[in-house]
């Protein structure tokens, strides 16, 4: 769920108003990221 | 695009898809549950792309391309905002939905809602929330194959045209074998969705970079949020029922029962994860980068966003363009055959089974073929009316599949509830819903879907909690 926040939340501040790559990247790498944990928790 | 050539790919396409139908043939066992759910006999790979090609369909290649084009980077937030709200729901709730399909032998997803809540009137009234759900829903994909197949052949092969020919496919490798054809096209379908959606974006980032640069920075307040579509409350309020959908669309639930093995829905969630983010992404970038291209004066300025895809298939190379469109038409198929299968089902089982317990295999079988057909016609009739935006009517789709979430999550964890906190909770969830949706109100500024589920999770708890708790209800926080 932590995740899902921050998918709110750090676009919408953090990176709010920056032309550029930075929220398309974030979004992408916090998915993945994500993916990845799950693969890990999965596979115990 | 030629018209002929149109028609040969397309003819090809339903041509090979048709023979793998047919050839499904030989591993469905005459009964009801083989037909909707494989008997759980469903290896990882099948389980994995069937899920992939269901839930993800012409919504991708032709709403969320056009919606980046138009509105920027929240597309993705949107879209990755599902992603992630999927594998956290799937983590936790398929293993159980997988228990109870293999225990208790249930076909349709609201059966298993019957059965937590104690009547027959849960079920019946989740069905009929999905009837009148998922015909938008099922529209919108067809209408992406009608925009798609307009746009590459340049208006030659026309929008009814191509909306019968899908409508009839669907029909068709749904009929011919239920989920054993619905799920072997799938595995078709959806390696030839990512296979063409990859090849257009590089092709696409080759061609464009060629002539002009692509610079992310230039595309300015398409680059972040908030900007003058993607505000916070619009975001919230498209991406709540998205976050949900893995739990409130019955087709993508059904799926959870396919399985033969805990191992093998591991492994489903884990391909699937590996396909939704590559295909997430790359459709994205494609919208973002056409609008550099058009700014850049390579690609057309296109005002009306599902037009972006179809746009670029008129433009692209003959032998990309046919797969580009032969992919929308994949993705469209393979998730209005799920969709359709699922409702048959749950018609099936939900409304006429559930009153009348004696129905024989054979009699619902022939009900369930004969409610595919009724579909199917309903779909067309509201496709051919084109009702909108693709995006917008799948999110409406999802919008009145809401109500559902807090009696899924509360058939898990809470042993309280019975058939008229379920029943009441599906009517007042709907009912806020369509009229928010309606009337396009957002009381005291928070949007409609935050509504939906704020109104269905009180009305739920609060006549729980006056109701006595179901008999069965153990067997379903146990699992």
């Amino acid at each position: 769920m932590i995740v899902v926040l921050l998918m709110y939340a750090v676009p919408y501040t953090s990176l709010s108003g920056i032309a550029g790559p930075y929220a398309f990247m974030f979004w992408t790498l916090i998915a993945a990221a994500y993916l990845v944990f799950v693969f890990i928790v999965i596979r115990k | 695009m030629e018209a002929v050539t149109t028609y040969l790919a397309i003819g090809i396409f339903i041509v090979i898809g048709t023979v793998i139908a047919w050839l499904s043939k030989k591993f469905l066992q005459k009964d009801v549950k083989d037909f909707y759910t494989a008997g759980g006999r469903f290896g990882t790979v099948l389980s994995s792309l069937s899920y992939a090609a269901t839930t993800y369909s012409a919504f991708m290649f032709i709403g969320l391309v056009g919606m980046a084009y138009q509105t920027g980077v929240g597309t993705l937030g949107f879209e990755l905002v599902y992603f992630v709200g999927t594998l956290f729901l799937l983590y936790y709730i398929a293993p159980k939905y997988w228990a109870l399909h293999n225990k208790f032998g249930y076909i349709s997803p609201a059966e298993v809602l019957s059965e937590r809540y104690g009547s027959q009137a849960v079920g019946a009234s989740v069905t009929l929330l999905a009837l009148v759900s998922l015909i938008p829903y099922s529209a919108s994909q067809v209408i992406g194959v009608a925009f798609a197949a307009e746009g590459a052949s340049s208006g030659t092969i026309p929008f009814s045209t191509a909306v019968l020919i899908a409508i009839a496919v669907a029909l068709l490798w749904s009929v011919i074998a239920g989920i054993w054809s619905v799920g072997l096209t799938d595995v078709f379908q959806g390696l030839i969705m990512l296979g063409a959606g990859l090849m257009i974006v590089v092709w696409v980032y080759i061609w464009g970079t060629g002539y002009v640069p692509f610079d992310f920075a230039s595309l300015g307040p398409l680059t972040f949020v908030p900007n003058s579509f993607w505000s916070f409350t619009t975001f919230l309020n498209l991406t709540l029922p998205w976050f949900f959908f893995a739990l409130t669309n019955p087709q993508v639930v059904q799926r959870l029962f396919a399985p033969k093995s805990l191992q093998a829905q591991k492994g489903m969630i884990i391909w699937f994860g590996i396909y939704g983010l590559l295909f997430t992404v790359s459709v994205t970038f494609l919208g973002l980068m056409l609008k550099g291209f058009t700014d850049g004066g390579i690609f057309p300025l296109v005002a009306y966003r599902d037009s972006v895809t179809p746009t670029l298939l008129g433009m692209l190379p003959l032998w990309l363009s046919v797969l580009g469109l032969v992919a929308v038409i994949a993705a469209s198929i393979s998730t209005i055959d799920g969709i359709i299968l699922t409702l048959s089902s749950m018609t099936v089982r939900d409304l006429f089974k559930a009153y009348r317990p004696s129905l024989s295999p054979k009699s619902q079988l022939i009900i369930g073929r004969l409610t595919i057909i009724i579909l199917a016609i309903g779909c067309t009739l509201f496709a051919l009316s084109r009702p909108g935006f693709i995006v917008d009517l799948a999110v409406l789709s999802s919008s009145l599949l809401l109500p559902q979430a807090p009696l899924v999550i509360g058939m898990f964890v809470w042993k309280r509830g019975g058939k008229y906190s379920a029943t009441i909770t599906i009517a007042a969830g709907f009912a806020v819903a369509a009229a928010l949706y309606w009337t396009k109100l957002s009381p005291l500024g928070l949007p409609m879907n935050l509504w939906t589920l704020i109104i269905a999770t009180l009305v739920y708890v609060g006549i729980a909690l006056l109701e006595s708790p179901t008999e069965g209800a153990k067997k379903f926080t146990d699992l």
